[in-house]
């Protein structure tokens, strides 16, 4: 649902309409409907049992902490948790699907409706989203295939939008968007690479001003922001170009080759399986009863847009640093310990000045370990970040309120601020002990900094001569100079003065 | 004393009596086997393994927690026991070995049972006559022209031969009660949920469930005792606590109506089992269930239905048989189901597919569970009024190998009074009346509430003087046992 204001792009006078279906791996221990890890990237068939392998005789039963998390989503996207929702059996045969059906949820499921508010200008609604098993792999060598079924019953959501969206820039965006929430409320990991979140994309085109929709084709398994985007505009000027030369489009999925940036036929729509569904007899219905959702709900942390809004609006926190503290989580739990810290106190009116640190010089320093990229797992950093095993480095939360403390109260420059933090990256050390080590105080006594002044007049007697001749940019050489003799410690504004009147004692000395 | 009691005791007494008592189930088993095949797995390095266990269990447990200590049981081939192979008499799982333990299975190890053998069925449970095993057809040890039923034929034929004192089978649409009721033993189909089905390969998994065989309805009982109870590892398990209203005195029985496909010998049998119980003192109140005639259109919908899905994973890529000669995918799936599953086994995958399938689904599969719904209303009424339903288990008595082979509609009709306790989730007791009219065994039905699983057994025994197993001593190999007990 668009802003009323913003137009719809055309194509050649032909209007898309989009809708997403995308697959999201929930990040519980263990899989849907057993308690073998769903952990990714172990040695092939090692985390199975014989409830995953799909052995004769062998029984599914239901995974609560993931039902909690499906559930978490449904509140993050305001959806209607159903109270009774059911499990029905998918039937197609596939190496990778060791039952012959997968288990997954057709006509009742989970969460009905909801809506992702994607930007102020775009808000789509969700159809569905429903909980199911995810198949294993299955691995081609060069003279046989192989089976891994380490991922077979490991627990996904699916989550499917109405068709809604009219550009592929839009359709990026909400992937995007989802992505981000399920990251935001701990749900997955969000590794697209290994296909935690994959995206299908339902596409068709009707002329501008139609009523009904044309034909739809599906593009499969886009697992990246730019794929998506790129796939989404291949499809649609093939529908331009296919009906420009008065043919229809043919009703078909199709992949997406990223090498070439085209899509192809994988399968025409009369091939199309009759999955047969019927509710599996071998579970039982689903109850959320209202304390389960109350008490799940409660655990809904901030999401991102939330944190954005509250950023800029409560802390003041620019809108440039708002925005990165938003998508990177560990950034955004270093600045909620620092906010919190009691030993010092972390002034409400520091805030701004904190964020602006931390997504500078902080996040520099420290880019590898708080990198929110592929290695990273997110719930560690986020629970345990001041001291993360995962860090080689890491960062004292009272230490660095501290030093936005000395930074505020004038007692240190921003240079040596900078110098000071890094040392204590470097060592843990406290800023105080590192102020006093190398000295970094600013000088604002007069006289000390005088005699600075005057051994770098007599040091640069050139560039003293220079100034007094009347060349003004010599003054700034001269400030540098004893900037660097004093080591960075002066106060600006104090050896301003005494360089200004050391200088006009001398001018007035010569003439 | 019954069978199972005299060997306990012995056993308690003489713990080393438990390898004895093996030996003697060998040699039982050895002549039913060679007359009946109802064998399909039995080693001797395995049974020495378990005599030990059990040892051992001794020691940890104590004898007397253990309430079935040394017992030899058979186990019908569709249920999985550690280290033992479970064909399901298939041709697909041929070889196959189980690489984990049905619930049942544990339960019967911790109370102290011997898994004496694995028993032959028909392929996947699917069949009244066991003359659908990959494997042979199972005998009847009371006329061994004749089949023992099906699909735990063989279950029904170690107990009733005189081979074992306890067996297993699986019941979907009266594959334990069949079988109990044409070869002359007891049969017991508990409610539906009330034994766990972890591990029991799933024919039709709505319908299913596990229970026992006996010679008694004490021995009944013990290994009922042992075998049901919530499981952590089936959904479907449920602890309903049964709470008998007041005793209604009351005993709803069939309409003429219903009785006209049963023959003159067990029509006879029923009307004589009438009288006996109307002058025990209870009142017989006449049902005619609306949907009772359905139950076989019922069944053979939603029980293929399940099946097909339940046997998609045989599709020879992970285990069991793979057709050497299939250089495709889709031929490893197309030649290996072809080639190694049975013709009532396709049969019914077909049908299956066939009433799920787009456009066929609304008509077939839906108004099935739809008149399941409905059907299992029409019990709960008539469990208002009575306190249990009397019926056949069976129209007829056990026909003879080969005469229903051609006809499977006629083969289907012998599930006509077993299959409403599936479809209703009712727990049913089978157990052997007198025939006057005939040599062959004829079996009788009670089926009581959900959950009223103990007081049926209960009801079934203060209506003692129907029932009628035959001597141990009179049956195919009882003799090596009467000889050893006695």
């Amino acid at each position: 649902m668009r802003h009323q204001d913003t137009p719809i792009k055309t194509y050649s006078g032909f209007v898309p309409t989009i809708g997403l279906e995308i697959h999201c791996r929930l990040n519980a221990k263990s899989k849907l409907f057993c308690g073998c890890p769903n952990s990714y990237g172990d040695t092939p068939n090692t985390n199975v049992c014989p409830v995953c392998l799909g052995l004769p005789g062998a029984l599914p039963r239901l995974n609560k902490t993931v039902v909690e998390k499906a559930m978490l989503f449904a509140f993050a996207v305001d959806g209607h948790v159903a109270e009774k929702s059911e499990f029905s059996r998918k039937q197609y045969f596939y190496p990778d699907l060791p039952k012959g059906y997968q288990i997954t949820q057709f006509e009742y499921p989970y969460c009905l409706g909801g809506k992702l508010l994607v930007s102020n200008r775009l808000c789509v609604d969700l159809e569905r989203v429903h909980i199911e098993e995810d198949a294993g792999k299955n691995i081609h060598l060069d003279d046989a295939s192989a089976v891994d079924l380490n991922r077979a019953g490991s627990a996904l959501i699916e989550i499917v939008t109405k068709p809604q969206i009219h550009s592929p820039e839009d359709a990026a965006a909400t992937f995007r968007f989802v992505y981000d929430i399920v990251r935001a409320i701990g749900v997955c990991d969000g590794n697209l690479e290994e296909g935690s979140l994959r995206c299908d994309l339902n596409v068709s085109l009707a002329k501008e001003g139609a009523t009904e929709l044309g034909t739809r084709t599906e593009v499969k398994n886009l697992n990246s922001f730019r794929n998506l985007e790129k796939a989404c505009n291949y499809e649609i000027m093939r529908h331009v170009d296919t009906l420009l030369s008065g043919e229809k489009i043919i009703q078909q999925t199709v992949g997406f080759d990223a090498s070439t940036g085209k899509t192809f036929t994988q399968r025409l729509k009369e091939d199309s399986d009759d999955y047969r569904y019927f509710p599996d007899p071998d579970l039982n219905e689903l109850e959320i009863d209202s304390a389960w959702k109350e008490e799940t709900r409660a655990k809904l942390p901030m999401l991102p847009h939330e944190v954005e809004r509250n950023l800029i609006e409560v802390d003041g926190v620019s809108s440039e640093y708002a925005g990165i503290l938003k998508d990177k989580k560990s950034l955004y739990s270093l600045y909620i310990a620092c906010r919190k810290n009691t030993n010092p106190v972390m002034p409400q009116k520091l805030l701004p000045e904190l964020a602006k640190w931390l997504c500078t010089d902080i996040q520099k320093l420290s880019s590898q370990e708080l990198d929110d990229g592929v290695e990273q797992n997110q719930l560690t950093l986020q629970t345990d970040l001041g001291s993360s095993k995962k860090c080689k480095n890491s960062w004292n939360i009272s230490h660095i309120c501290e030093l936005l403390l000395q930074l505020n109260s004038g007692k240190i420059s921003a240079r040596a601020g900078k110098k000071v933090l890094a040392r204590m990256w470097d060592t843990g050390q406290d800023p105080s002990i590192i102020i006093q080590e190398e000295g970094l105080l600013k000088q604002t006594d007069t006289g000390s900094i005088l005699k600075i002044v005057k051994e770098t007049l007599d040091a640069e007697q050139q560039a003293t001569l220079d100034f007094l001749q009347g060349n003004q940019k010599s003054f700034g050489f001269l400030m540098g100079e004893s900037m660097k003799r004093g080591r960075g410690s002066l106060d600006p504004q104090v050896l301003r003065r005494v360089l200004q009147e050391e200088l006009d004692a001398r001018n007035a000395a010569s003439t | 004393m019954t069978f199972v009691e005299k060997l306990v005791q012995m056993h308690v007494a003489d713990h080393s009596k438990i390898k004895s008592s093996v030996d003697v189930a060998k040699r039982a088993m050895a002549i039913v086997h060679k007359s009946c095949h109802t064998t399909l797995w039995q080693e001797d390095a395995y049974l020495d393994q378990e005599i030990q266990r059990v040892q051992g269990l001794i020691e940890s447990k104590g004898a007397a927690n253990l309430p079935l200590l040394g017992v030899p049981v058979g186990i019908k081939d569709n249920i999985n026991v550690k280290g033992t192979k479970t064909t399901c008499a298939s041709k697909i799982l041929e070889n196959y070995q189980s690489p984990y333990e049905a619930t049942v299975s544990t339960k019967l190890a911790e109370a102290g049972a011997i898994r004496f053998c694995k028993l032959n069925m028909d392929e996947f449970a699917m069949g009244s006559s066991n003359e659908n095993s990959a494997y042979g057809a199972v005998k009847n040890p009371k006329d061994l022209q004749r089949v023992p039923g099906g699909s735990s034929g063989a279950s029904a034929a170690a107990v009733a031969g005189g081979g074992l004192p306890l067996s297993l089978g699986s019941d979907t649409g009266g594959s334990i009660r069949q079988p109990a009721a044409f070869t002359g033993v007891y049969g017991f189909k508990p409610s539906y949920g009330r034994v766990s089905r972890y591990g029991l390969v799933a024919f039709a998994s709505s319908l299913d469930q596990i229970g026992p065989f006996a010679r008694s309805n004490i021995d009944i009982q013990k290994l009922y005792g042992v075998l049901e109870g919530v499981d952590p590892f089936d959904d479907s398990t449920r602890n309903i606590e049964f709470k008998a209203a007041a005793a209604k005195n009351k005993v709803a029985v069939l309409s003429e109506d219903l009785l006209k496909d049963c023959s003159p010998e067990v029509f006879s049998a029923y009307q004589r089992c009438l009288s006996s119980i109307e002058s025990k003192g209870f009142e017989l109140v006449t049902v005619n269930p609306k949907g009772i005639k359905e139950c076989l259109s019922i069944y053979y919908i939603l029980a293929p239905a399940e099946a097909a899905a339940n046997l998609a994973r045989f599709d020879g890529v992970r285990y069991g048989q793979r057709e050497p000669s299939a250089k495709t995918l889709e031929e490893v799936f197309c030649k290996t189901r072809s080639k190694y599953f049975g013709s009532e086994v396709k049969r019914r995958i077909i049908t299956g597919t066939y009433v799920l399938s787009a456009g066929y689904q609304e008509a077939y599969y839906r108004k099935a569970n739809q008149a399941r719904s409905m059907l299992r209303r029409e019990f709960q009424k008539i469990f208002l009024e009575c306190d249990y339903l009397f019926l056949p288990t069976t129209p007829s008595t056990a026909f003879k190998l080969g005469e229903n082979a051609d006809n499977p509609l006629a083969m289907y009709l012998n599930d006509l009074f077993t299959i409403p306790a599936n479809l209703a989730e009712l727990p049913a007791l089978s157990f052997p009346v007198t025939n006057e009219d005939g040599p062959l065994p004829i079996g009788m039905q009670l089926v009581g509430p959900y959950g009223s699983d103990q007081n049926i057994l209960e009801f079934e025994r203060s209506i003692a003087g129907l029932s009628s197993c035959d001597d141990l001593g009179t049956s195919l190999a009882g003799s090596v046992w009467q000889e050893y007990l006695s």
